[in-house]
């Protein structure tokens, strides 16, 4: 239950950073050479292909129950046990993997968004655009990050959707931030300029140079902020605000072992590894994004 | 932390019906009468669940540490309704009579004896002499004055004490020792009422000093006294050495055993768990039943099962809404439903199957009720092809194109029983979704009647406690089946007055056979607290009412 | 710089109204009952919930309730909590210490931890030493907190028997709920120190330090620390905040009383004078915490200065 540093540090301003300066095929051969990014992309491909297989087929009904087998060592018949129910532990995981995958995109494309719908408007046009804007933020900051989710969620009441919802509200302010801070940054540029010069639309300068020049910093935070918002997502559940039984989802899932966890250490040890695993991939390809795409962050942590 | 292993259940007990003849707490287990009509509606008499006191001195000094799954919310006995609240005031606190746990009958407390007049209006009772509260206040008739007239003082607001004061009009104090309490109406249960902890009687010395927070800073008789309460973290009595007017049914006289006992609220199951078996604890409360086999098999603990009285744990069918608007879909939950299937997958096997209204160690049960639905999936399915569910293409059945979906709303802790009741009518055609909440949130749904399914136990020594389900005036409160029945309206008024046992018995058996025929609530299982004590803990026995254990009589190896 | 911190404060007033106003009325919202918050578990007759609902005032409009609460918080005094019957305030107090102490002894763990870590691996980059501690690091923020303390218990307490599982008394009962909260924090100290001091020694006058001959330990410790520490403190501050909300969680997990759990209870209990407390309180320490990262950089770097 912690927001990821990474997810405030904002980029120095200033600074260009046009993609235009890495053909596409050099990129892709420093990417492979990256370690970090290439062996967060393989685990995280790897996951989303598992998460792809578990919502079409499963070693068993994720939600069937087998009281006669309830408690199973992890074994042959059951690869990682079965649940207090029977259920098999393998397959709920596989299962509801897609669903941890989901609250990290659902909630990082909210706050993406809004981010940039908020964020370009305040850098671009500062004045009382931009003072509302980050009054409003600065409202929303004076929470921990996690509170903040935590407190949308009671009101929303708990479900899985709830959860994307209050996650990525909560995380809205570090985009626009970011986003915003990126435009101030570019705004005085002598080719922004002489766009506007040339009687260009802001909408346009927006779209055409604005936008492709803050996405690599914003590819950086999203990757990171989806680890962040996976396990952020987790603990809600954890916590009993999330998805609903039977769901498979895996904070969830924890939750529910938690009251069982004396009766077999398998019940709590893999739903946190499967989070953790998720959440590593991401960090790990994040971290390799960003020194790749954006030399200006390399030294943030 | 969402997890609230509290049971929401009702401590209230009132058990017995006085005569309006004078008579002192007649006992209605003693003279329990034959049936009125047909010899199987007999009302039953409750087996005493608790043995009686182990004879044998126990060996004074020592502590120990009692877990709970949660805090109290105060210590005064007017200003809570928990039964946390009252395991620990059953220590700081005297009543001024108590009932004895195998006979049932009341014995003398605070009041050596006590009577009535023949109208049942005023009661008069003889005080015990040289009694003092732990703050040196003596206990005197005037106590007894000023606790009963606080209670039923509206800025009191109190919860619970107050509704067993309902018919309580004030307190005349004859002498020292004399008080007559005058009651507006005719009260049945008002014996049984004083007998409880909630009119224990406080300090009325301490009440003034600590006004607002003496909730927090508790002074009673009682063989324990109040020393420290650490908020979210434990609640510390030590022994009153004064002490020697406890209930004469007690193991021993004079002051309690134990030196001192720490009380803590841990509302995790898991947490309370890994305390008790790592030796923290000697005395844990609702052991989650997936580990009370465990617990027992390793033949290291006393486990134990203490039954309490009252209405099993159920299911209320919301009546107002479809699909349970038809009483065919009701019936085929009560045939399609397996007790002990769903017993063995959510509470592993632990709990015997209940399937009437009144439990059967309950006063007034009725076997006339036992059996009226026994599990058949044939029938189930027969009803509800009746009612015009017909098997869908994906195998919930289907009525008008709508699906047959209900909402199981419940307390996160009862979500094993959801999960179970969900696998089990997944079989029927019928979808249950889980709605597993927090108590706020489900009891409010519940009042409102938003969702299908709700359960609820009812923790209570007198049948007649279930009309706080079933009766019409609950509309909004614990009615959930929302039942609007006006006969079984009557006949849950005319016991609650009936002073003839038989005929109260005969109207309790009308109510639950009613109740049984509308097929308005399942009922699942016997409901019963489960203790773990260390086996250093010596003569453990519980209060066979509210499953209390009365640790006066606990001493340790 | 007084008038910065005065500034700085009074801008804080109508961000902590706006939190009251938001969190109050939302709340209401919520479809649950505040009466279980007086009745606990009890089943109680539809008449008696109605007549404590009214003694309570539970039934007045709720701009009524809002408006009675900012009349007694302007005279300091937040109410009294319905569930535990006595003054929010002392409610929160009693819960304090206990956050306090498992925040701190995770904030020291933190440091102690996060710096050395961050040090050793920038001292020799890219050597096994720095892939090992950034490895660690990086289970830090990969891995859920809340998993992280089960692990522990299944360890340290199940299996071994080492460590008490629940309570607050004793620094026994902290070390765990500590460690495993600490960790997050610690493994973001560690590589923002890590990549902060990684940049400042290859900074000119680091150079030039060690041109002069200047021994590499003296360099990093006597020069490039001081320097690499200050996006350092940005962060200690930020983690502060997340070390409290992190409470919530750790202290659920190892059932420790504090004020995370305080509001989790208050919030399900619908118990709103004491929400409204807590939530004020914690977002006015969040607030003066980040005023004290603010005017800490001035103590570290001379170069910023307040106007």
């Amino acid at each position: 239950m912690r927001e990821r540093a990474v997810a405030l540090a904002l980029p120095r301003t200033g600074a260009d950073r046009a993609l235009a300066a890495h053909p596409a095929s050099a990129l892709l051969r420093r990417f492979i050479r990256n370690r970090s990014a290439f062996a967060g992309s393989v685990l995280f491909g790897l996951i989303v292909l598992l998460a792809l297989i578990g919502t079409r087929a499963t070693p068993y009904d994720p939600v069937q129950m087998d009281i006669e087998n309830r408690l199973a060592e992890p074994g042959l018949d059951h690869l990682l046990g079965s649940d207090h129910y029977g259920r098999d532990i393998f397959s709920r995981l596989l299962a509801g993997a897609h669903l941890s995958l989901l609250i990290g995109l659902v909630s990082v494309s909210l706050a993406v968004s809004s981010g940039l719908l908020l964020g370009l408007p305040a850098g671009y046009f500062g004045g009382w655009v931009d003072m509302l804007v980050m009054r409003a933020m600065d409202l929303m900051l004076s929470f921990p990050s996690v509170l903040l989710a935590l407190g949308i969620v009671a009101i929303a009441g708990p479900s899985l959707f709830n959860v994307m919802l209050a996650v990525g509200i909560a995380s809205v302010p570090s985009y626009t931030r970011l986003v915003r801070a990126s435009v101030l940054g570019i705004r005085g540029l002598p080719y922004i300029e002489a766009a506007r010069a040339l009687g260009s639309a802001p909408l346009r300068i927006i779209t055409q140079h604005v936008i492709p020049n803050i996405l690599a910093p914003l590819i950086v935070l999203a990757t990171l902020g989806t680890a962040g918002a996976i396990l952020t997502g987790a603990a809600l559940s954890f916590l009993g605000l999330g998805s609903q039984p039977p769901v498979p989802e895996w904070g969830a899932m924890l939750s529910e072992a938690r009251n069982y966890m004396r009766l077999g250490w398998w019940l709590t040890v893999f739903p946190g590894l499967a989070i953790a695993i998720t959440v590593l991939s991401l960090n790990q390809l994040g971290d390799g994004l960003r020194d790749l795409l954006d030399p200006y962050m390399r030294n943030s942590p | 932390m969402y997890k609230r292993s509290s049971s929401n259940l009702i401590t209230r007990r009132r058990f017995i019906k006085i005569g309006g003849t004078g008579a002192v707490a007649v006992l209605a287990v003693a003279c329990a009468p034959a049936a009125p009509a047909a010899p199987t509606a007999a009302p039953a008499a409750p087996k005493p669940t608790t043995a009686p006191a182990a004879s044998g001195a126990g060996k004074p000094g020592g502590q120990i540490r009692y877990a709970m799954n949660n805090e109290p919310d105060s210590l005064d006995p007017a200003k809570t309704a928990q039964a946390s609240a009252f395991n620990v005031m059953m220590n700081l606190y005297d009543t001024l009579i108590w009932q004895d746990p195998v006979d049932l009958k009341y014995k003398a407390g605070l009041a050596e004896s006590w009577e009535s007049s023949p109208d049942g209006l005023t009661h008069t009772f003889k005080l015990r002499k040289g009694v003092k509260f732990h703050d040196g206040t003596p206990f005197n008739a005037e106590a007894v004055k000023a606790n009963f007239d606080r209670i039923v003082d509206p800025a009191t607001k109190s919860p619970q004490a107050a509704s067993k004061l309902a018919a309580y009009q004030s307190t005349t104090v004859v002498d020292e020792l004399t008080a007559k309490i005058t009651l507006k109406t005719q009260f049945a249960a008002f014996y049984d009422a004083l007998s409880q902890t909630w009119l224990a009687i406080a300090s009325p010395t301490a009440q003034k000093k600590f006004g607002d927070d003496y909730g927090r800073n508790p002074v009673g008789t009682g063989p324990m006294m109040f020393k420290e309460w650490v908020a979210k973290d434990r609640i510390v009595v030590v022994k009153n050495p004064d002490y020697n007017w406890g209930p004469p049914f007690w193991n021993h006289t004079g002051p309690a055993y134990l030196d001192q006992i720490t009380f803590v609220g841990i509302s995790e199951n898991g947490a309370r768990l890994t305390a008790f078996e790592s030796g923290e604890l000697q005395v844990m409360e609702t052991v989650p039943e997936g580990d009370f086999d465990r617990l027992k098999k390793s033949g290291k603990y006393q486990m134990v099962v203490a039954r309490t009285p009252g209405s099993p744990m159920t299911i209320f069918m919301n009546t107002e809404k479809a699909p349970f608007n038809d009483i065919n879909v009701r019936k085929a939950i009560m045939h399609g439903l397996s007790r002990p299937d769903l017993i063995n997958a959510a509470f592993f096997g632990l709990y015997t199957p209940a399937d009437t209204p009144i439990a059967d160690n309950t006063l007034y049960h009725t076997k006339k009720a036992v059996g009226m639905y026994p599990y058949d999936m044939e029938k189930a399915k027969k009803f509800l092809e009746d009612a015009g569910w017909k098997a869908g293409p994906d195998g919930v059945r289907v009525k008008n194109g709508e699906k047959l979906v209900v909402d199981f709303v419940d307390l996160t802790t009862y979500e094993p029983k959801v999960v179970a009741t969900q696998a089990l009518l997944k079989p029927l055609g019928i979808t249950v979704n889980v709605k597993a909440l927090d108590q706020a949130t489900r009891v409010a749904m519940g009042h409102k009647g938003d969702g299908h399914m709700f359960s609820t136990a009812l923790l209570d020594s007198d049948p007649g406690a279930i009309q706080l389900v079933y009766h019409s005036r609950n509309l909004g409160g614990f009615d959930w089946s929302r039942i609007k029945d006006a006969e079984l309206d009557k006949l849950l008024d005319d016991q609650a007055k009936e002073p003839d046992t038989a005929k109260r018995a005969a109207l309790l058996e009308q109510a639950v056979m009613k109740i049984m025929e509308n097929a308005w609530s399942f009922p699942i299982y016997n409901f019963a607290r489960l203790f773990g004590v260390s086996p250093k803990v010596k003569n453990f026995r519980t209060h066979p009412i509210g499953s209390y254990p009365y640790l006066y009589e606990v001493s340790l190896e | 710089m007084g008038t910065y911190i005065l500034k700085r404060l009074l801008a804080a007033i109508p961000i902590l109204i706006g939190i009251s106003a938001l969190v109050f009325f939302s709340l209401k919202l919520v479809p649950g009952d505040p009466l279980s918050a007086i009745t606990g578990d009890a089943v109680i007759g539809k008449e008696e919930a109605d007549r404590l609902r009214e003694q309570y005032g539970l039934n007045d409009p709720l701009h009524v309730q809002y408006l009675r609460f900012v009349g007694r918080a302007i005279q300091g005094d937040l109410g009294r909590s319905l569930q535990f019957k006595r003054p929010v305030i002392d409610e929160i107090g009693a819960q304090l210490p206990a956050t306090l102490q498992l925040t701190a002894a995770a904030m020291v763990i933190a440091l102690t931890v996060g710096l050395s870590l961050g040090i050793l691996a920038a001292i020799r980059p890219h050597s096994l030493l720095d892939a090992l501690t950034m490895s660690v690091a990086m289970a830090g923020v990969s891995f859920p907190s809340f998993w992280v303390g089960l692990m522990l218990l299944l360890i340290f307490s199940l299996a071994l028997g080492w460590l008490p599982a629940t309570g607050t008394e004793g620094i026994e009962r902290l070390i765990m709920p500590a460690a495993t909260l600490g960790f997050g924090a610690a493994a973001i100290i560690a590589r923002l120190t890590r990549s902060s001091l990684l940049e400042v020694l290859q900074q000119q006058f680091i150079v030039t330090a060690r041109a002069k001959g200047l021994s590499f330990v003296k360099v990093v410790f006597r020069h490039a620390l001081r320097n690499a520490l200050i996006p350092v403190v940005t962060i200690v501050g930020l983690q502060f905040g997340n070390l409290l909300a992190g409470a919530v969680v750790i202290e659920t997990v190892f059932s420790r009383q504090g004020i995370g759990r305080l509001l989790v209870t208050a919030i399900l209990g619908r118990d709103f004078p004491l929400v409204q407390g807590v939530i004020l309180f914690v977002a006015s320490v969040y607030v003066i915490v980040n005023l004290l990262v603010d005017l800490s950089y001035a103590l570290i770097d001379p170069r910023i200065r307040y106007a």
